[in-house]
């Protein structure tokens, strides 16, 4: 019976130990088996994002071309923002970005899905508003592409205004006695085809200031642009009826932020992967 | 032959001990073997992860050169093909596809080879602008990556 009893004994013990090595090896069967399964689907969600993310850089890469074709070009530090633009602005600029979003909207339709915000792409074919971020000063154009361009910061954090204007009148007048006297440095050139006239001072940016350009005065070809300033910092270009191509570039100051942006209104559009309950607002980022 | 006898030639409790310590060594060695196998395969099957996402980051890096420096607009497939040669690691292979509503016609570039059957392929797309002075026109390149 003792004999009997230590067999058993040993084959409990020997049974045991089978039972806990056949545990081990199913453990890390199931281990395996999830972590090729996690693995895959990870890499299925990654392969989302990428596509989310090359598509969505494409689009903004569009827009930016779009813009840059149509004769808007901008840059953007972290001390500078500049735009260089011809007055009246283009008239293909409006049917392009209608053009763009028709496209991208029949070409993406489900899965992803593209679509527009209506009322700010008709704000962007209307008035081209860029925000500089993140000092909160938009370029907007009234009613683009016929008006004018205005640069209005929620608050006094500019630095300067540099103004370059070119045109194919003969001769120019700069009638600075609107300007005031102060600290705000701007600086306006002018180039004709017999040359170029510049005008620079120290105004005070809470004020209303005004500058007059007269090209070619007396002849019946003269035009007038107004070079408008008032509180705070607000530029407004009046083009009057003259087409000439101008450079604005503006000092920014420094508010403690790296990475100064450019960019249209925010969520112009959206990319919707439904199947993922993956979705992005995003808008386009110019400089 | 005679040794091997000898170490076998046991007392009945001391080659139970042999055996049972015998048993657990093998035990012990499955053990091991399984586990360096699976770490194997876990960390070849990571690799080749890695590999794929390397593949498609190349093909989306490529396709951003390409649309940056402007190649598309040539709507040549000669043109684009030798572009993407200058460009693409001697790993890869590549092929791209454009189609797009141009003012004439829908036109397809196809570039390089076919993609080919039985291996892993990525696939991915980017919408294009191609401008000029007088009009812009949108396309979607579509390519397929795999390594050779």
């Amino acid at each position: 019976m003792i004999h009997d009893g230590g067999r058993m004994k040993k084959g409990i013990v020997q049974s045991i130990g089978l039972m806990m090595l056949a545990g081990l090896l199913l453990s890390f069967a199931v281990i395996i088996f999830h972590d090729t399964q996690s693995r895959d689907e990870r890499f299925g969600e990654m392969m989302i994002y990428d596509r989310l993310y090359d598509l969505d850089k494409s689009i903004q890469h569009g827009f930016s071309k779009i813009f840059s074709s149509n004769g808007i070009s901008l840059s953007a530090d972290n001390s500078h923002v500049a735009i260089a633009e011809t007055l009246p602005g283009s008239s293909r600029l409006s049917s392009e970005l209608d053009g763009f979003s028709s496209f991208l909207q029949s070409r993406y339709f489900s899965g992803p899905a593209v679509s527009f915000d209506s009322a700010i792409l008709n704000n962007v074919k209307a008035n081209v508003p860029i925000a500089i971020k993140p000092h909160n000063i938009t370029i907007s154009h009234t009613s683009y592409p016929s008006g004018n361009l205005q640069i209005i910061p929620s608050s006094l954090n500019l630095n300067n205004y540099t103004i370059s204007i070119s045109s194919s009148k003969s001769t120019i007048s700069i009638n600075s006695g609107g300007m005031s006297s102060g600290s705000f440095p701007v600086s306006v050139s002018v180039t004709t085809s017999y040359g170029t006239s510049a005008w620079s001072g120290n105004i005070n940016p809470a004020t209303s200031n005004t500058l007059l350009l007269n090209f070619d005065v007396s002849l019946p070809s003269a035009e007038t642009v107004t070079i408008t300033i008032t509180n705070p910092a607000r530029l407004l270009i009046n083009r009057g009826n003259m087409t000439f191509s101008q450079s604005v570039s503006f000092g920014l100051q420094n508010i403690g932020n790296n990475g100064v942006t450019a960019s249209l209104p925010e969520s112009l559009f959206t990319i919707n992967y439904e199947n993922d309950k993956l979705s992005k607002k995003s808008t386009v980022i110019l400089a | 032959m005679k040794t091997k006898k000898q170490s076998w030639n046991l007392r009945s409790g001391n080659r139970k001990g042999f055996i049972l310590s015998l048993d657990a060594a093998i035990a012990v060695m499955i053990v091991f073997i399984f586990i360096a196998v699976s770490t194997f395969y876990i960390a070849k099957a990571n690799e080749e992860t890695l590999s794929r996402v390397q593949v498609v980051r190349a093909g989306s890096d490529i396709m951003n050169v390409l649309d940056r420096e402007n190649v598309f607009e040539t709507k040549d497939p000669v043109a684009i093909s030798r572009e993407i040669g200058s460009i693409l690691p001697s790993m890869y292979e590549m092929r791209l596809r454009i189609n797009g509503t141009f003012p004439e016609k829908t036109i397809t570039v196809e570039t390089t080879n076919q993609t080919p059957q039985g291996q892993f392929v990525v696939s991915g797309e980017r919408v294009i602008v191609l401008s000029n002075n007088s009009a812009s026109n949108y396309a979607v390149a579509k390519y397929w990556m795999w390594l050779k």
